[in-house]
Parts: C-alpha cells; sequence; structure tokens
C-alpha cells in the first residue's frame, strides 16, 4: 500500500482506530522510504527496523484486544541521535563520543515515548555535538533538504527536520539551544516546538548548553506537536532541570478560537532588517493578517536590545560547550569536524567577567520581555531572515552579519514554535514563530493550530523528484 | 584581522593547539567573539550599577 508522505499523526491515529490502517503497515512503508531515501537525504544515522517492525506488532496487537495507549501508539518516530535510546548507539555524530555512551539506556523523554507504544524509525542524523556543520572528511552521511538538495536542512535537528518533511517519521525529537529545533522546521517546511526550559526532561541528552538546551517535539502540524507534548513533558525526579510545573491538557486546548488573542510584532531588529527578506516578512505578515481575520488583536511593539539577546545567547551557549568539551579538544582536536572545532574553540576565547556578564544581561532581558508579556498573550517574529540557503552562501563571516530570530527565547527559556507560513518564489517553505508565557505552550500551539486550520502549508510536502534523481 | 599569534597564544594558554587550516576560522570566531564581548558590557542597565539607579529612584 502507498501512504501519503504527508500523513499526520492525528490522521493516523484515526486510521488505526479505524481499522484501515496497521502500524506494521505504516511502519513498513516509512521504514522503506526512509531506506529509499537515507542515501540522498542523510535523515537517518541508523535505521532500527527490525525493533520498530516488532514495536509496531506489539502496538498493532494491544489495538487489537482494546488497550489503547493514546494516540502515540503505533506512531513511528525518529530520535535525534544525541538523545540516549535503548537498541541504537548514540554517535552525537562524532567520533569523539565514548561509543558506550547511553547504551542500553533509554533517556526518560525517550521511555514515556515507548511507554505510550511509540515506534522508533531510528536514530535521525544531527549536527556533531549540535553545534558543528557537516564535515564531509568524517563518516556521518551530509543531510540534504528534501525541498531542493542544494539547499542546507538547517541544524543541529536536520535529520529529524528532513524526515517529517519527506515522510520519514510522522513524529521526531529534536533539541534546541539555540534554535536547533525551530531552524530545521523552518526550513523543511513543518512545525518544531522549542519548549519552555524545565517542560521536558533532558538527562540522557549530551548536552550543548547545559542552561539553555531543551528537548522539543517536531512534527508536520502545531496539532501533533501537542500530543507529543503530552507525553514529554512532566516532572522528572531524576532530572534536576525539570521544573515540577503541571502539564496542561494540550490537545484539549486546540480548539481553534484566537478570538481576542493578544499578538506582539517586536519590529525592532526582528522586523526592520535591510538583510530580511521580503518574502518572509510578507509571509509572517499575511498570517498575522489570518489570525486577526480569526478575531486576534496584533500590534507593533518596540522589543529593545534583541540583537545583543542573540549575542548573549551565543556566548553562554559557547562556554557551556566549551565547559564540557574542553577536555576532549586537548586531546582529541583532529577527531572532531572542522566546523565544529571551529565552533566550540568560540568558547575558550570569552572570559570568566563575559559570561558573569552575558548572564547579567539574560536577567534584564528577560525582565523586559516579562514586561511585553503583560500586554499580549504571545508574540510573532519570523523564524528566520531567509529561506533556506545553499552552503556557500552560509560562509561563517556572511552568518554573523544575518539577523537571528531564535536565540533570544533559549535566553528568556520561554517556549517558541516555528510553522510554516508558506513558500518563496523559489518554491522553499517560509516561516513564522509564535513565542508564548513561561509554561503557556497550550497558547502557542493553539494559535498556530487555529493558522493551520485556516492554511494547508504545514502540509505541503516535498515531491522527492530532485531525490528520486539523484 | 586578528593577530594569529594573539590567538594562538590565548589558547594554548589553555591547552590547544589549532592547526594552520583552522586559523582562517578560528580567527573570524575571536573577531565575532571581540565583538561580542563589547556589546554585552556595553548595554546600559544591565551592569552593576542598577542596584544603585533603583536605590535613587525609590529615594
Amino acid at each position: 500500500m502507498t501512504i501519503a508522505n504527508n500523513l499526520t499523526i492525528k490522521e493516523a491515529a484515526e486510521q488505526l482506530r479505524a481499522g484501515t490502517l496497521t502500524s506494521v503497515e505504516l511502519t513498513t512503508e516509512i521504514v522503506n522510504r526512509a531506506k529509499h531515501h537515507n542515501e540522498a537525504l542523510g535523515a537517518y544515522v541508523e535505521i532500527t527496523e527490525e525493533a520498530a517492525l516488532e514495536q509496531a506488532a506489539a502496538a498493532d496487537a494491544d489495538l487489537k484486544a482494546g488497550k489503547d495507549k493514546g494516540l502515540l501508539q503505533g506512531i513511528p518516530l525518529a530520535v535525534k541521535d544525541i538523545i540516549a535510546m535503548i537498541g541504537a548507539p548514540t554517535t552525537a555524530n562524532s567520533h569523539v563520543l565514548d561509543p558506550e555512551w547511553g547504551k542500553g539506556v533509554d533517556a526518560p523523554v525517550v521511555a514515556r515515548l515507548r511507554d505510550v507504544g511509540a515506534v522508533f524509525v531510528g536514530k535521525s542524523t544531527t549536527s556533531e555535538f549540535a553545534i558543528g556543520n557537516p564535515d564531509e572528511s568524517k563518516r556521518f552521511r551530509i543531510p540534504h533538504n528534501p525541498w531542493d538538495l542544494t539547499r542546507t536542512p538547517a541544524g543541529s535537528s536536520s535529520g529529524s527536520g528532513i524526515a517529517i518533511a519527506a515522510g520519514l517519521a510522522l513524529g521526531a525529537l529534536g533539541t534546541d539551544t539555540g534554535g536547533s529545533v525551530r531552524g530545521p522546521a523552518t526550513v523543511n517546511g513543518h512545525s518544531g516546538l522549542k519548549v519552555t526550559y524545565g517542560r521536558v526532561p533532558k538527562s540522557g541528552v549530551v548536552p550543548l548548553g547545559y542552561s539553555l538546551d531543551s528537548v522539543g517535539p517536531m512534527a508536520r502540524s502545531a496539532y501533533d506537536c501537542a500530543i507529543l507534548l503530552g507525553t514529554m513533558a512532566g516532572w522528572e525526579p531524576r532530572d534536576p532541570n525539570v521544573a515540577n510545573v503541571p502539564v496542561d491538557d494540550y490537545v484539549a486546548a486546540l480548539d481553534g478560537d484566537v478570538s481576542g488573542v493578544r499578538i506582539g510584532l517586536p519590529t525592532e531588529y526582528f522586523f526592520d532588517s535591510p538583510l530580511l527578506d521580503p518574502e518572509v516578512k510578507g509571509g509572517v505578515l499575511d498570517a498575522v493578517e489570518t489570525l486577526v481575520n480569526l478575531g486576534a488583536k496584533a500590534e507593533e511593539f518596540v522589543l529593545p536590545h534583541a540583537e545583543l539577546a542573540k549575542d548573549a545567547n551565543m556566548l553562554i551557549l559557547l562556554g557551556e560547550a566549551h565547559s564540557y568539551h574542553r577536555n576532549n579538544l586537548t586531546s582529541k582536536w583532529l577527531d572532531y569536524g572542522k566546523w565544529t572545532r571551529a565552533n566550540l574553540v568560540r568558547g575558550a576565547l570569552y572570559s570568566a567577567a563575559d559570561l558573569s556578564q552575558a548572564n547579567r544581561f539574560r536577567k534584564y532581558w528577560s525582565k523586559i520581555v516579562a514586561e511585553a508579556f503583560e500586554k499580549y498573550d504571545v508574540l510573532i517574529t519570523p523564524s528566520a531572515p531567509t529561506p533556506a540557503q545553499r552552503p556557500d552562501e552560509i560562509t561563517p563571516s556572511k552568518r554573523l552579519l544575518l539577523p537571528a530570530y531564535t536565540g533570544q527565547w533559549n535566553l528568556t527559556g520561554l517556549p517558541a514554535l516555528s510553522i510554516p507560513t508558506g513558500f518563496s518564489s523559489d518554491g522553499l517553505p517560509l516561516s513564522m514563530q509564535i513565542i508564548g508565557k513561561p509554561f503557556a505552550e497550550a497558547t502557542v500551539l493553539k494559535v498556530a493550530d487555529a493558522f493551520q486550520r485556516a492554511t494547508e502549508f504545514h502540509v505541503t510536502a516535498p515531491t522527492l523528484t530532485s531525490v528520486e534523481s539523484k | 584581522m586578528a593577530d594569529t599569534d594573539t590567538i594562538m597564544e590565548l589558547l594554548a594558554r589553555q591547552g590547544l593547539t589549532p592547526l594552520a587550516e583552522d586559523l582562517p576560522l578560528i580567527q573570524i570566531a575571536y573577531e565575532q567573539a571581540t565583538d561580542q564581548k563589547s556589546l554585552v558590557h556595553g548595554v546600559t542597565g544591565a551592569r552593576y550599577e542598577e542596584p544603585l539607579l533603583v536605590a535613587k529612584a525609590r529615594g
């Protein structure tokens, strides 16, 4: 049987319960598709076919016996390869990570998904240690954007983003320290949620920036992200970085009603840069207009220091990453990819005073943002200044010049969701970012879901023609 | 362009000995770090005079 590559978790769950689809049929199709396209797309480090089909058969048997564990039962997922998962090694796409790291262990977030009957297709490609760019001299596959193989799929959750876009998984886990869930969601044309810091356990995950990292759901729709988050979120007594805050019923919150929702549009830096692509900007403003037509209220306002917030996040990220990698950098320099070591060494160029001041600014700016949220329920910005670029267009020096819109929300620890808003004249996905108050993922998802009820950008999938011809 | 010897000395103090081929990227990183340092120390209101400003405002 042929299963569309834009099938959502919600649709698949309905079909599994209606008896028109089995998890074995679904998983077989997804695994075969993943194997067929993996050479060209580089979505997976490892495809765990045998285990996936066993999990699918178990899900089918349970459903047939009336044991319904929820909407993720029998649903094929991808797990970013910095997250520990039983049955597959964790490589972090690196020769440096100890091969024994995480062996035989499920990270709590994976264990929660396994407990509700999810199926794991495999470990998805990550930028090395969630910070490098692909280095062809290393043994790992180079990930490619399924909309245009010459374009970046972004990182660091590259494989998870590709897998969702190309229908090689229905949902995925990514991690986000400066935009690594939202970047791939943006350029691959689907939804990706960076959760509030502390919303989801992050133990069993190779760290990048201790005080910034989060594990987030990636899927075609906001609705599917809500399904995933409902299982992923919540208190974990063994994890010192999880908040003991009640978990909302994220799916129940999706009622399509945004009447009276107050949207703030921070103009300075996020909308007024001459380097912001006009099609990206137009896509966001059109999306806001759609939400206003649905009953939301939007107004522009000034949120100062946004560029500095991006830099402070990067400074803290690099300092924390360097502290994790310092010893290996001194002894295994050449084992790291060339881009990874160049990125990680940046943490050695800051002083203790720099880090201290960045953290002080973090508090200062968080207070400014909190004041903005007294007036607004959500903020909306572009997710990125341009559609997916070609690797030679994003050299380090060029990248420094571009504005960036995601790290600010890691600095403040707030939830932020990227969703598609349309397509560029080149046929590349465009995106916007919806930011919410602490632990207000339900509001962010509700606004996104309302937009997606009125549009079809999120269920538009690449044809994979160029992949086939490669 | 940043002085290569200065960068190498800074890194050597931390046990890091990059190859010559790494230097172009590290020079870019050094320049970025220098810019970020300047920015992060420069913002009014996020420095240690803030408590004094609050006290003055109350006074």
